[in-house]
């Protein structure tokens, strides 16, 4: 299987009146093409800004946009932000934000979401695109009875469906999922899960999964990139990931979750996560770190476990 | 129509703190200036709540438990049935008495920054309970700093002058029930306490929680509609689907062996971390939750269950009793 997606040394800064805030520091990490990757980590690790950093969708307060991103085989960063438009963004990756249900236009028709992004790039004409939209409507499972129908008449599974269906319909390569599922009900999620897992098959789609809920995350993921701090601490195939990570984070986060099938309590991570503003020297886990060692204030290098999995920390370091 | 109960009929058994009977909470909706129909959030529900007990209640969002939790506290009122609170009917109270009642209840919201005025100091937050129920005012702030003390706030001075917005969420939380503690009350209703919290705050928070519940030995309903959380946190749990309870048992046995066919799905698709998740699909229930104003004849599940019987459909199923402790409303355990 040949890379979907690389990512090397890849910044974005935020600009604030009490400085810098470092919301993705130097990540790298690459898909195949298929693969589903999930990053999971605390609100505020900068999850959601990996998204955005990938999706080049900045706010105006950007201070530092930087490294390597190539998407099926572009180098995406040389290209000027109108180039991006046409040529990557909702054509090569989609986007499903944070509560995207929310998202849609309330006086806009569900068919009307659905056929824009083919008729702004001029990928189809009205017609085409409209029989596109209620293709798409019944591969997620919506009647197509639906389609003129206005987002208030749907419930919300339904109106995160349409999200999933608009984010398909250009036909992309990778779709980035941020938070799919945590506005929804047990049910909803489940039902939703169950989709996203069949599209994954049929259309064979590369996902990038963004939450903070773990055991969602397994529910989609082949490889996991854990995230503390603006960095990725932890990456590797979640056979690793979810049964024995190799990050002392990753396993306090790990532990941190109440398992509902199995006799485990829980436990914490003492402390709190560190600001993105100042974030400690060296580790960023460190102060929090139950194996600190005085050689932990030097950043760690990426070290190479195995054949599929990297971590960043001085535990795995040959002495 | 409200089955009535006679009085004599309730035992007031003294290890019980909270008797609730039959409660029911209806929403009118109006149109106009005439009622047409009412929304039945609650509709029906009873059972107790032991002394020094968490009861978990568990279910979707619309189905009901946020408006039980609220009648429970009296800040709604209930439309029909009886809720016994030491053996007296504090349904139906007002004034002094339910002024009373507000002392010897607490609640913790969801969202903590909308639960407290942002213009208002931390010490202002805290004090303001004490300052209602005349705590004289030597006591006050010695009553505070401890609050604070209690939830792991310390050193507390560096606490007391700040305002809400300077406190990250798992802080604030925890303020929040350092107020619903500070009058000592013998009841704390928390609504999903924990679900605006990262993972890892959460099992922190809880346990917080846990350990101020049995140093006071409070009886708390935790709302909430995460199962796993409420594995960990509750000795009995409740499961509510449509304004009904469906399901009470204790919480492991909740969990281990589900009664309810919604029970037993709602369990079967919330996931645990695991690699192999990704290779099987969830067997979800069909179609969503129906609508309270207009709630389908019999058992509420009845239209979306797999195990659908005649009868379902046409009778209400009452509480069985299947095990020890165990209660379910469904068919399938009736005559055995």
């Amino acid at each position: 299987m040949d890379k979907i997606l690389e990512v090397e040394n890849l910044y974005l800064y935020f600009r604030t009146s009490r400085g810098d805030v470092k919301a993705v520091d130097g990540v790298s990490f690459s898909i195949l093409r298929g693969e589903t990757l999930a990053v999971i980590g605390e609100s505020g690790c900068g999850k959601t800004s990996l998204a955005r950093a990938l999706m080049r969708y900045l706010p105006r307060n950007v201070s530092l946009y930087r490294g390597k991103v190539v998407i099926d085989g572009i180098n995406v960063m040389k290209l000027s932000d109108r180039e991006f438009d046409e040529k990557i963004r909702w054509v090569k990756i989609s986007y499903v934000s944070q509560a995207a249900m929310n998202s849609l236009n309330p006086v806009i028709k569900v068919v009307d979401h659905l056929v824009e992004p083919l008729i702004l790039r001029g990928m189809a004409t009205k017609e085409v695109a409209v029989e596109k939209a209620r293709e798409m409507l019944k591969l997620v499972g919506i009647s197509e009875d639906f389609l003129y129908r206005y987002p208030f008449e749907l419930s919300g599974g339904m109106r995160q469906r349409v999200v999933i269906a608009l984010s398909l319909i250009t036909k992309p390569n990778i779709v980035i999922l941020d938070e799919p599922t945590s506005a929804l009900d047990v049910m909803t999620q489940a039902n939703i899960m169950n989709l996203l897992k069949k599209l994954k098959r049929e259309l064979k789609l590369t996902y990038i999964f963004i939450t903070h809920d773990i055991g969602t995350s397994s529910e989609l993921a082949d490889k996991v990139a854990v995230m503390y701090a603006g960095k990725i601490v932890e990456f590797g195939p979640s056979e690793q990931a979810y049964v024995d990570p190799l990050h002392p984070y990753s396993k306090a986060l790990l532990n941190s979750v109440p398992r509902l099938h199995e006799e485990r309590i829980p436990t914490f991570v003492p402390g709190t996560p560190p600001s993105l503003i100042n974030p400690p020297k060296g580790c960023r886990f460190r102060p929090r770190c139950p194996n600190a060692m005085p050689i932990c204030e030097k950043e760690p290098p990426l070290i190479k476990i195995g054949k599929e999995s990297y971590v960043q920390c001085w535990l795995y370091a040959e002495k | 129509m409200v089955i009535k109960i006679s009085k004599a009929s309730i035992n007031t058994n003294k290890e019980n703190l909270l008797e609730v009977k039959d409660l029911r909470i209806w929403y009118p909706i109006r149109k106009f200036l005439s009622i047409v129909g009412y929304v039945k959030a609650v509709d029906g529900v009873s059972f107790v709540v032991k002394r020094g007990e968490i009861f978990g209640v568990v279910g979707e969002s619309g189905c009901g438990k946020t408006t039980l939790g609220k009648g429970i506290l009296r800040l709604l009122k209930p439309t029909g049935g009886y809720i016994y609170f030491e053996g007296k009917d504090v349904a139906h109270i007002k004034g002094k008495a339910l002024k009373w009642y507000r002392r010897v209840t607490g609640i913790v919201q969801q969202d903590p920054y909308g639960a407290m005025p942002p213009f208002m100091s931390i010490k202002t937050i805290l004090e303001e309970p004490l300052k209602i129920h005349g705590v004289p005012k030597e006591e006050r702030s010695e009553r505070v700093v401890k609050a604070l003390e209690e939830v792991k706030l310390t050193p507390p001075e560096d606490f007391l002058n700040k305002y809400p917005h300077m406190l990250s969420g798992g802080q604030l939380q925890r303020v929040a029930i350092a107020r619903a503690f500070i009058l000592r009350p013998k009841l704390v209703v928390a609504d999903e306490p924990v679900s605006m919290l990262d993972a890892s705050v959460r099992v922190e928070t809880l346990m917080l929680f846990k350990e101020l519940q049995k140093k006071h030995k409070v009886s708390v309903i935790y709302i909430t509609h995460d199962f796993s959380t409420a594995k960990y946190f509750s000795d009995r749990i409740s499961v509510m689907y449509a304004g009904h309870i469906v399901e009470i048992g204790p919480a492991r046995e909740v969990i281990n062996n589900p009664k309810h066919p919604y029970t037993a799905h709602l369990i079967k698709v919330i996931p645990d971390p695991n690699p192999e998740n990704r290779f099987t699909f969830k067997e979800t229930l069909p179609g969503e939750p129906p609508s309270l104003a207009n709630p389908p004849p019999g058992c509420r599940l009845s239209p979306r269950c797999p195990y659908v019987m005649d009868i379902c459909t046409k009778k209400e199923p009452p509480m069985i009793k299947t095990s020890r402790n165990h209660y379910v409303k469904c068919w399938l355990y009736a005559h055995r």
